[in-house]
Order: C-alpha cells, then sequence, then structure tokens
C-alpha cells in the first residue's frame, strides 16, 4: 500500500488504518510508528484522520415524551398479542390479582416462594422478610423484604452468569471457571449492569434509584444504554443513580449494608428517607403532615422487623406523635 | 463474524428470555437500543416520525412473532438490519423521503465545550446524502467492516469504497477552516 500518497480521507477510508486507530494490537502499533518516523512530514495528515475517527459520534436520542410514548403503544400490543404462554407473565403484571395470588402462596409455604417462568427462576420476598439464597453457582445472596431476584435456570452454565435484582439484595459471589476460563458474574438493577471483578456487595433499586455499595473485591458499574457511563469502584465506595439514564455518581459509603442483620442504620438522614426505608420493607405507609418535620434528621438505629418499635421510639425521644390507622402511620 | 463481546454474549441470553415471552427482556432491549435505532435511522431518513413508527414496528413484531424467532449472533445488528429493511420500505411506499430535512438537534447545551468537536462532526455529517450517512455511521460509529457492511446492505465493496470516499471528500471540504479545531484535540500521542 503507498500510504506517503494518502491524504486525510484516503486513510480513513482504509480499513488498516481504522483499525489500529480504534482498536491497536502491537503489530498495527509497530507498523504505523515506524511508517510515521519515516515519513515524518505526513504526521499531520495522519492526525487529521486520526482525529475525524475518533470524534466521529452521534447523540441524538429520543426525548423522554417520544420515548415513553412509543413504549406505551409498544406495550399495548405486547398485551394484546399475548400468547397463551405467557398467561403466567400477564397474571404478574395485573397487580392485584397478583397480591392475592401471592398471599395465598405464603400462607401455604411458609415464607418465601419460588417461582418458576419459562426458563428464568423467580424469587421473591415479601414485606417484612428477609432471606438467605444459596445459589447453584455456590454464590450466596441475601434478599432483603420486598424485593425479587431473578436468573434464568441454566446460569451457571452460561459463559457469563447474570442475574436481575429489583429491591435490594447483598452478594457473596463465588468464583468460578467455565472451561479453564473465569466466568463474569453480572448483577442487572434497573438500566445498571453491575459487572463483578471481586466478592462482596449490596445493590438496592427503590423507586429508580440504584445504589451500588462495594465491601470487598473489586466491581464495575455500567449503564446498559449508555456504556461510557460507566464507573469502577472499590471497597467501601457507592455508587449512585438517581434515575435511569442519569450519569453515575460516586460516594464514599456511609454505612455497611445493616439491614441483613436485620438492623436500619441511619445516619444524618431526614425523616422523609427513613419513612421511605420503612415503607421498602415493610407493607406501610408512612405519611409526614408536617412539611418541616419530612426534612429533620435523626442518626440511630432500629430493627428492621418492626415498625412499631421505630415509632415507639420516635416518640419518646421527640415531641412527635404518632398515630395509626390500619397501615397507616401519621406523623406529626 | 468478529470476535463475540460480553455484552453481545449478555444479548443473546435476554435474547433467549425474550423468546421465552419475558416481557421484562423487551424493555431490557428497548431500553438499550431506542437510541441507537433512532441514531442509525437519522442517517437513513431525516424523518423522525417515520423512524419512531419504524422502531415501534419492529418491537412489535418482534413481540409478537418471538416463536419463529432464532437467536442472532449479535442482537445489536440484528435490530439494526431489520430497522434498515422496514425504513426503505416505508421510504419507497409512501415516498416520504420528500420531507423537509429535519433539523439535527443541537446538543449544545448539555455538554461541555470540549465536545465542540464531536458535535461539528455529527452535524457535518448530518448533512450528507443518506447513503453516505449511513455508510460513514456505520463504518466509523459502528465500526464494522466492509465485510459486515455488504452483509447489512448488500452493496459491494466497490460501491462502499467509493461511496464513503465521496462523502469523506465532502466532509473534508466542509471541515477546511476546521484545522484548528481538529489539530487541537490532542497532539502528545506519537511521543
Amino acid at each position: 500500500m503507498d500510504y506517503n500518497q494518502f491524504e486525510v480521507e484516503d486513510f480513513i477510508a482504509d480499513e488498516e488504518f481504522v483499525k489500529w486507530v480504534t482498536g491497536p494490537d502491537p503489530v498495527t502499533e509497530q507498523f504505523w510508528k515506524e511508517w510515521l518516523g519515516r515519513y515524518p512530514d505526513k504526521r499531520e495528515t495522519v492526525e487529521r484522520a486520526r482525529n475525524f475517527i475518533r470524534n466521529l459520534e452521534f447523540r441524538e436520542t429520543w426525548s423522554a415524551g417520544e420515548r415513553t410514548r412509543m413504549w406505551r403503544n409498544i406495550a399495548v400490543e405486547m398485551d394484546r398479542g399475548s400468547l397463551p404462554d405467557s398467561i403466567a407473565t400477564k397474571w404478574f403484571r395485573s397487580g392485584l390479582t397478583w397480591l392475592s395470588v401471592a398471599a395465598s402462596v405464603l400462607l401455604l409455604a411458609g415464607i418465601g416462594w419460588y417461582y418458576r417462568m419459562g426458563t428464568t427462576h423467580e424469587i421473591r420476598t415479601d414485606f417484612g422478610e428477609i432471606r438467605e439464597l444459596l445459589l447453584e453457582d455456590g454464590t450466596q445472596v441475601t434478599l432483603n423484604a420486598n424485593s425479587r431476584l431473578e436468573y434464568s435456570g441454566d446460569f451457571p452454565e452460561q459463559d457469563i452468569r447474570s442475574v436481575r435484582i429489583h429491591g435490594e439484595a447483598f452478594f457473596k459471589v463465588a468464583k468460578r471457571e467455565l472451561a479453564g476460563k473465569k466466568q463474569p458474574f453480572v448483577v442487572y438493577a434497573n438500566g445498571l449492569a453491575v459487572h463483578v471483578l471481586g466478592t462482596e456487595f449490596n445493590v438496592t433499586t427503590r423507586r429508580g434509584k440504584v445504589a451500588v455499595t462495594l465491601e470487598e473485591g473489586l466491581v464495575r458499574v455500567t449503564d446498559t444504554a449508555n456504556s461510557e457511563n460507566t464507573l469502577m469502584l472499590q471497597p467501601g465506595e457507592k455508587a449512585l443513580q438517581y434515575g435511569s439514564r442519569s450519569p453515575l455518581k460516586k460516594e464514599k459509603a456511609a454505612e455497611e449494608a445493616s439491614w441483613k442483620e436485620r438492623v436500619i442504620r441511619y445516619r444524618h438522614s431526614t425523616l422523609q428517607e427513613i419513612a421511605e426505608m420503612l415503607m421498602d420493607v415493610h407493607d406501610i405507609q408512612v405519611i409526614i403532615m408536617d412539611e418541616k418535620l419530612k426534612n429533620e434528621r435523626f442518626t440511630g438505629s432500629f430493627p428492621s422487623d418492626s415498625a412499631t418499635l421505630f415509632f415507639d421510639k420516635l416518640e419518646k425521644l421527640y415531641p412527635i406523635t404518632v398515630t395509626r390507622e390500619g397501615k397507616k402511620y401519621f406523623l406529626e | 463474524m468478529s470476535r463475540v463481546s460480553a455484552d453481545q454474549e449478555t444479548d443473546r441470553v435476554v435474547w433467549g428470555r425474550l423468546l421465552n415471552g419475558n416481557q421484562e427482556a423487551m424493555t431490557y432491549f428497548y431500553e438499550k437500543y431506542a437510541d441507537h435505532l433512532l441514531r442509525y435511522g437519522l442517517s437513513l431518513t431525516p424523518d423522525r416520525e417515520l423512524i419512531s413508527d419504524a422502531v415501534q414496528e419492529l418491537f412489535i413484531t418482534l413481540w409478537t412473532r418471538r416463536n419463529q424467532l432464532s437467536i442472532p449472533d449479535s442482537v445489536r445488528h440484528y435490530l439494526m438490519a431489520s430497522l434498515r429493511r422496514r425504513i426503505l420500505r416505508a421510504i419507497r411506499s409512501e415516498k416520504r423521503n420528500i420531507v423537509v430535512t429535519a433539523e439535527v438537534p443541537d446538543v449544545a447545551d448539555e455538554h461541555g465545550d470540549d465536545d465542540e468537536m464531536h458535535q461539528y462532526l455529527q452535524r457535518a455529517v448530518r448533512s450528507l446524502p443518506a447513503r453516505q450517512q449511513e455508510l460513514v455511521f456505520l463504518k466509523y460509529y459502528e465500526k464494522l467492516s466492509y465485510e459486515q457492511i455488504t452483509a447489512l446492505t448488500g452493496l459491494e465493496y466497490q460501491v462502499l469504497r467509493n461511496t464513503l470516499y465521496r462523502a469523506l471528500k465532502t466532509l473534508r471540504g466542509t471541515l477546511v477552516g476546521q484545522v484548528d479545531l481538529l489539530l487541537t484535540v490532542f497532539f502528545c500521542f506519537f511521543l
């Protein structure tokens, strides 16, 4: 190839050149280094071509409105076009029937239950229930209350072990090899993928917010909608995403996953935040009557399996009155 | 086909669930690829509404015909190829390609100044004729090999080369005067 006759566009159109720019390997690297040494006056041309290739990016996106509208149309057709074999999935979507079914299953089976959908396993916990699970690959999962873990039946045999979490779970991932190759473990949470490179971490997805806290090892957190929205966590660090597609943020993790020990620990948290934590794991509604009270900050801990204890404590320590009406707690 | 990435493998796993009737798998692909399909669509036609229709149709068909589908090597490329067929068919049947060229959305506010180059290039490419845009998109954004582009578009290697070459010539014309900008982006690579 007579590269020294090349102009910018010739380089850009050249497959070998593009390969070097987008994914250099030792051979191409060596070749172009030598070549540039021989033709130093071509550097500017080459740099321009490289710049073009590296900077060409398209960033158009659907507006939130377009996105939602399109999905709504698709979802309507999906429900209409559901085939008989997906009756289970439809059931699953209609909240009320589902709750009553779940309630009766719970009565029969005691705590927790197990559901098989096609080849997907689903493990759910009820309000107030924490479950310890041992997956077939040896990974230990502690599933917090009101949460759901999904994984395919043959996941230990896949090149990549992947599971999905709704709610909150603590993972202790078993290191595993398949045919002599390390078998990665990926946790999906909302639009995020957590690639596990080490071992112990906590994932929470509640109200569209996702938090990943690493206790031991190394994990990479990536937005599945935008692989550039990614970060690496060290132990004691926490990755946060406040809504799907928003940029990932890193924070020092304030506390370890204390819920595993059935304790909710809060440090300088607003009453509103504590109320949300309670509502995540208990089938109750907490209504804070006073706007100012919502933003009062508290530090302390209480057993996570009893909401009543928390309210008792709150009433004793602060000038707050708690009124209960069935599942509703009014604070003022 | 080229090397199989981990991402591609995950897609295939989720695709398997979709074929089993898992609705969440649909959400996964929609969330992951809706914007990407818009970008590819815009290199085929400036008609955003047509692209929107095609994307919806694509996902609906995916769901209703899931028991006839198999697992593709690359879900990403499968979706792109399917979108392409739909858009080209719509353009042919409705002659909808004679629309007022849609304005290239201005992304300036969302990103910092250092992104000037990206925006500039994006805008320059978006003003090329459709086929040239498509090839630039596939080659430099999607980073496909000529072989893969031929598989997707059915265009012969020589046609690809010539079309790309024309596109790059035009771009170079547009980019004259932007030399400073082109060069400031990076320097110290060959040290």
